[in-house]
């Protein structure tokens, strides 16, 4: 594969239907990341695995920007519970 | 006062049912909604991940930037899941956070051995889009495994029982078995995706239905 600009890179995974905000974010992930004799590092690659509260806002943000879910059920996720309000 | 056009539906959940309700109309959300709306997100998401994969195949994206991708899309995916099984956001547990964790940590290796592959030109298109649709698969089940684990308590006299309707898939057996079981005590049933060789590539669903314990002795092996 040639070498590609960051730019470039950014624009291909925009071109293949990636959020422009979130190709950002891969590419400056991945300029984080090592490649090297066609391995990663394992460490590397599972480290963000773990669950913190800025990923479940990020999923609640993606679930509103999402085409596949209707208008109508945007704020399904942000259901209250009922028992909670009685 | 009539709610504005331009305000979204707002949602309530009920513990005790385990159901949406719709605040506007009080009506509850039809669960096959629920699951409708799981798959088409799901497919949608899987449109993208098909593109990035056949990119990154025919030598068109760098392979930490097809990983990265893959892993973001990945972890939503089974957040959102995680999320619509227990109720909302607000329901998911630390035991859910370490549960999805573990799963994604596990999904992260397989990838990363994935793309090394492909870098490797080891693996075909065809088999790289297979594994796309069974780590697809894994984000699915999450829905299905956090819906269970947060089930209702049936009352006094009442009972739970499952069962496996098939999706539009290609079948492996086991999901046919477990398809021809008809209705089952709740847990004799896996949820879609574990226990069968079709493993993320299934696409069945699980039903239940809280009866008394006379009609569930009625029901049991049938399919009414």
């Amino acid at each position: 594969m040639p070498s590609l600009t960051r730019a470039e890179r950014v624009q291909r995974l925009i071109d293949l239907g990636i959020a422009p905000q979130d190709a950002e974010r891969i590419v400056t992930e991945s300029d984080m990341m090592t490649f090297i004799n066609g391995r990663f590092d394992v460490q590397q690659v599972q480290a963000g695995a773990e669950i913190t509260d800025a990923d479940i806002a990020d999923a609640r943000a993606d679930w509103y920007a999402s085409r596949a879910i209707p208008r109508q059920y945007k704020r399904l996720l942000d259901a209250k519970v009922a028992d909670a309000q009685a | 006062m009539p709610k504005p056009s331009s305000l979204l539906d707002g949602y309530q959940y009920e513990p005790g049912t385990g159901r949406y309700r719709n605040l506007a109309s009080g009506r509850f959300v039809a669960r096959t909604r629920i699951t409708d709306l799981l798959g088409d997100a799901l497919n949608a998401n899987e449109r993208t991940m098909t593109r990035t994969a056949t990119a990154f195949h025919e030598g068109a994206l760098d392979p930490r930037d097809w990983l990265n991708s893959t892993k973001l899309a990945l972890k939503r995916e089974y957040l959102q899941n995680a999320a619509l099984g227990a109720g909302g956001w607000d329901r998911l547990t630390a035991r859910d956070y370490g549960r999805i964790g573990g799963h994604l940590s596990a999904e992260y290796g397989r990838l990363a051995s994935m793309a090394e592959q492909i870098a490797a030109g080891e693996v075909t298109l065809p088999q790289a889009l297979n594994r796309i649709t069974m780590y697809q698969g894994g984000a699915r089940r999450m829905y299905y495994e956090t819906e269970r684990e947060n089930l209702p308590e049936p009352g006094r006299g009442m009972t739970r029982i499952a069962r496996r309707i098939l999706g539009q898939a290609e079948h492996c057996f086991r999901c046919v078995e477990y398809y021809d079981m008809g209705w089952q005590p709740e847990g004799v049933l896996p949820v879609p995706g574990a226990e069968s060789p079709c493993d993320g590539n299934c696409r069945c669903e699980i039903i239940y239905r809280t009866v008394t314990v006379q009609a569930a002795d009625v029901l049991f092996g049938t399919k009414g």
